[in-house]
């Protein structure tokens, strides 16, 4: 290090009240950041829990003025549409008066979209050690072509799957609707591991080939204990996916047998539906799950993303 | 990748039948392969390429629902009839302004939120990238209902915030207001994807060497120096998989359209995947529908090819 005359007093204090002044912008940044990510789900929240009178107050209530979890017990425990008026489900394609298959609809999405991340995680750790470890012709172009396979809008992918599902029998099964997600995002959940499986150094993988290990087992007993982030985060995405899709099971879904909470959602959304503070508690529902899987595994989730990020 | 550790070339396989051919498959790297890939690729050809090609087959006949046993072929007359529609037009247009902004807008407040992150300490971080994560995480309905209930023009708080700070002085529309409409569309779809690139330029930057910073600092490279020749050509990954998947998301955004606006008021939030919708679904016009989709599907494709020429050039650092 070059030796400098003796610093200014002066020329410090300057510094140092830069680097302060820079702290405090960094802090506000952060500040902000929170804000805007949290500050719209309070708001649901907060709508959530008072009474219809309070939500629609001018100027709004910035807490609950009474707390009140009625909304709550009546999306939750109010029986379906068809016990208050004669309603013709098969008629219209989904019931537009708000109903209370808030509970079963959750259960279908969850059904679904673990079924989907089992056999995703299943499927996506052979190929992906397929991509990452193994050679075989048009590697490079077959791991393009599923990945670019996901560009197509699904509204165009609709009319053909929903032929496809109809001919199979499967409409209105959770069969239909698992077949449905798969591809949605299996590739996706190939493209992390495969990325991180790349980091796994060969020299482990050699050793237990040594050892007699075939590939198979290899992948079992050596990639995938060292590969657990990535796993998670593949695991993660797929069921997150999985969960918030909203087309598909608009279109291939028909009676609350299958129905998810992202189309139940649309009930308390709809004109028919005036209430702001149910719709905002159908709206908590919907979001809960995904968002305690989100801030439960968000550690992995950083680590599993960041061989993608950094090495590709 | 050297094979000579191989155990699968050990064993001649002489067997014949079923038993056998696995076998001889099991003896070369290809066909280990194959078994390693063949049950995803199987699925997603299957149920992806299947109803892809498909979807070209519908889009050269005419499928309209409401006459469902007469489907002649007509070639690309779909194609010419929607490139040649004034609405299409104006859904083109206004997806090129969504899309441009929201991915502008997401890569710029992803990476600012990121350097900011990375120069506070690891005990910030800790708790701040799991709360900022949430918006992420939730469906894309759920967004709509939220932001829908914010905007609203009676009762919603963005009003009631605006007006409490001073800023405006009476209750304003913004779902139904043609001018605002399609950029509060925008702050939706960008509080959702913002997380994600921030954790990708996050992890990104976290992964810089620090001696890398020391030895600039020795130059005497400036605050402004480091970052142009160290810190961005690092996050030129991270740069390329934020606007390749942002753009891509944003070319699809239907739900949004669907919950928040519904193309409207008038047009001015028909964005191509909705006008997709409305043709297929309303108008019951399959065939044009699958045309429209097409070539959306074939123009992101020329633009991630894009990114990926201009961003990931062979023989970086």
């Amino acid at each position: 290090m070059a030796a400098p005359s003796v610093p200014d007093v002066k020329e410090i204090q300057r510094y140092r009240q830069a680097a302060i002044l820079g702290r405090v912008v960094l802090y506000l940044i952060v500040a902000v950041m929170l804000f805007y990510a949290i500050s719209p789900f309070y708001w649901m929240l907060n709508s959530s829990l008072q009474l219809e009178k309070d939500v629609v107050s001018v100027p709004p209530n910035w807490v609950p003025p009474t707390l009140n979890i009625g909304n709550y017990e009546e999306i939750i425990l109010r029986k379906p549409a068809d016990t208050s008026v004669a309603f013709d489900k098969s008629m219209a394609g989904y019931s537009t008066f708000p109903t209370a298959d808030v509970l079963p609809s959750m259960w279908n999405s969850f059904v679904v979209a673990l079924g989907v991340t089992i056999i995703n995680v299943i499927l996506g750790c052979l190929a992906a050690y397929g991509f990452a470890r193994l050679y075989f012709k048009g590697k490079q172009s077959l791991f393009y072509v599923v990945l670019a396979s996901r560009i197509v809008p699904e509204v165009s992918l609709i009319v053909p799957f929903y032929l496809m599902i109809r001919g199979l029998g499967l409409l209105d099964t959770y069969m239909g609707l698992i077949v449905a997600y798969i591809p949605i995002s299996l590739p996706l959940a190939i493209f992390v591991l495969v990325a991180y499986f790349e980091t796994v150094p060969q020299e482990i993988e050699s050793a237990a080939r040594v050892d007699g290990c075939n590939r198979f087992q290899t992948l079992w007993r050596v990639i995938l204990p060292l590969s657990a982030p990535a796993i998670v985060t593949a695991a993660v995405f797929v069921f997150l996916t999985s969960w918030n899709e909203f087309l598909f099971p608009l279109v291939l879904t028909q009676t609350m047998n299958t129905r998810p909470i992202t189309v139940t959602l649309l009930d308390f959304v709809s004109e028919f539906s005036v209430s702001y503070a149910r719709m905002n508690a159908a709206g908590v529902a919907c979001v809960i799950i995904p968002v305690a899987l989100a801030l439960m595994f968000q550690r992995y989730f950083v680590r599993g993303l960041t061989a993608g990020a950094v090495k590709g | 990748m050297a094979n000579i550790l191989s155990v699968e070339g050990a064993e001649p396989a002489a067997q014949a039948g079923l038993k056998g051919w696995f076998a001889r498959r099991m003896q070369t790297e290809g066909g280990i392969a194959a078994f390693f890939v063949g049950p995803a690729l199987l699925l997603m050809v299957l149920l992806n390429i299947y109803p892809i090609l498909h979807s070209f087959y519908v889009s050269v006949h005419v499928y309209n629902l409401k006459r469902p046993h007469r489907n002649p072929f007509v070639g690309f007359e779909n194609y010419v009839m929607f490139l040649e529609s004034e609405d299409f037009y104006n859904a083109l247009i206004n997806t090129v302004i969504f899309v441009v902004v929201s991915v502008i807008a997401v890569a710029l407040i992803g990476l600012i939120f990121s350097l900011a992150l990375n120069e506070l300490g690891s005990g910030v971080r800790k708790w701040a990238v799991p709360l900022i994560l949430v918006p992420w995480a939730v469906p894309y309905v759920a967004n709509g209902l939220i932001w829908e209930w914010i905007y609203h023009s009676d009762y919603g708080v963005l009003n009631g915030l605006l007006v409490a700070l001073g800023v405006i002085d009476k209750y304003q529309t913004w779902l139904s207001n043609p001018d605002r409409a399609l950029y509060t569309l925008v702050n939706a779809f960008v509080w959702k994807e913002v997380p994600l690139a921030t954790v990708l330029f996050l992890t990104a930057l976290q992964a810089i060497p620090e001696d890398l910073y020391s030895a600039a600092k020795v130059d005497q490279a400036g605050a402004p120096r480091r970052f142009w020749h160290i810190t961005l050509p690092a996050l030129k990954l991270a740069f390329l998989l934020v606007l390749v998947y942002t753009s891509i998301i944003s070319i699809k955004t239907f739900d949004l359209v669907y919950i928040l606006t519904e193309g409207g008021p008038g047009d001015a939030t028909a964005l191509v995947s909705w006008y997709t919708y409305v043709e297929t679904f309303r108008n019951l016009q399959f065939g044009s529908g699958a045309s429209i989709s097409y070539v959306i599907a074939i123009a992101t494709f020329i633009l991630a090819i894009g990114y990926i020429k201009i961003l990931y050039r062979p023989q970086e650092s």
